[in-house]
């Protein structure tokens, strides 16, 4: 498979759209490491983030922000 | 901010909570109605931040689309997890590095353009913006989603590539006046 024939691909590639077969071919393309790939993946992983935005904002309940950050405090195996 | 979080830094944490947070349970409601869920996933995405800051500060990763992917796919996990194979059954992506994650300034980018970049998705045209919608937030396939619209499979993808390119010009020419305008 050819860089460019990628090209229009990797937006649903990260979108999780293409058939297990489609997606297992453009990974092993990916893994191949080229810049030009690359390039276009980070663009498109902000391409598809776009979508996100027509969401309202929900803001979380007081109580969740101090259970994270006493969560991310205690060492690890703790309780 | 991921370079501080990397260094331990809880209060980083607790600003980029207090930046990001309501944007991303929005999100993750929009997957997982129900709020405890969806907060617990809020929480996953936070925590999983915390674990892999470091990594991610190796390879200059911007905190903002990272967390908004990692959302997104946490949440449908959940999603998946609660419907059996009834949920989108998309498959999930294992990529082997950091390196296709926008970096920080490219994440920068689209932050300081969000107001820009949300009329943009409106101008989309509807049946594309729907299955883009459908595709994000129910995680389907395009074999499944093709199913919902009752559509053909080559239409679907049809859709989805045509709303992808609209979106991919338009973010280039809004990051583009944002990089003149420097
Ligand atoms: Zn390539």
């Amino acid at each position: 498979m050819g860089c460019q024939s990628l090209d229009d691909i990797y937006e649903l590639y990260l979108l999780g759209v293409l058939s297990a077969e489609e997606s297992a071919e453009v990974s092993a393309h990916v893994r191949r490491g080229c810049p030009y790939c690359l390039d276009r993946l980070r663009e498109s992983a902000q391409v598809v983030s776009l979508v996100a935005l027509n969401t309202l904002p929900a803001p979380p309940s007081a109580r969740h922000k101090a259970a994270l950050l006493e969560r991310v405090k205690r060492p690890k195996g703790a309780h | 901010m991921v370079a501080r979080i990397a260094g331990r830094d809880e209060k980083a944490l607790a600003e980029l909570y207090d930046l990001v947070a309501p944007r991303l349970l929005g999100l993750i409601q929009r997957i997982l109605p129900e709020r405890r869920e969806a907060e617990e996933v809020l929480e996953r995405v936070f925590v999983r931040l915390w674990k892999e800051a470091p990594e991610l500060d190796r390879h200059q990763v911007g905190a903002s689309v990272w967390m908004t992917l990692a959302a997104r796919s946490a949440a449908l996990e959940r999603l998946r997890a609660l419907r059996g194979a009834a949920a989108g059954s998309a498959p999930a992506l294992v990529l082997p590095s950091r390196a296709w994650l926008p970096r920080r300034h490219e994440a920068r980018g689209l932050d300081e353009r969000q107001a820009l970049l949300k009329k943009v998705l409106r101008q989309l045209p509807k049946e594309q913006l729907a299955a883009l919608e459908l595709a994000f937030f129910g995680g389907w396939s395009e074999a499944e989603l093709a199913a919902k619209l009752r559509q053909p499979a080559g239409k679907v993808r049809a859709e989805l590539r045509a709303g992808m390119r609209f979106l991919r010009h338009r973010l280039r020419a809004v990051l583009g006046t944002w990089a003149a305008s420097l």
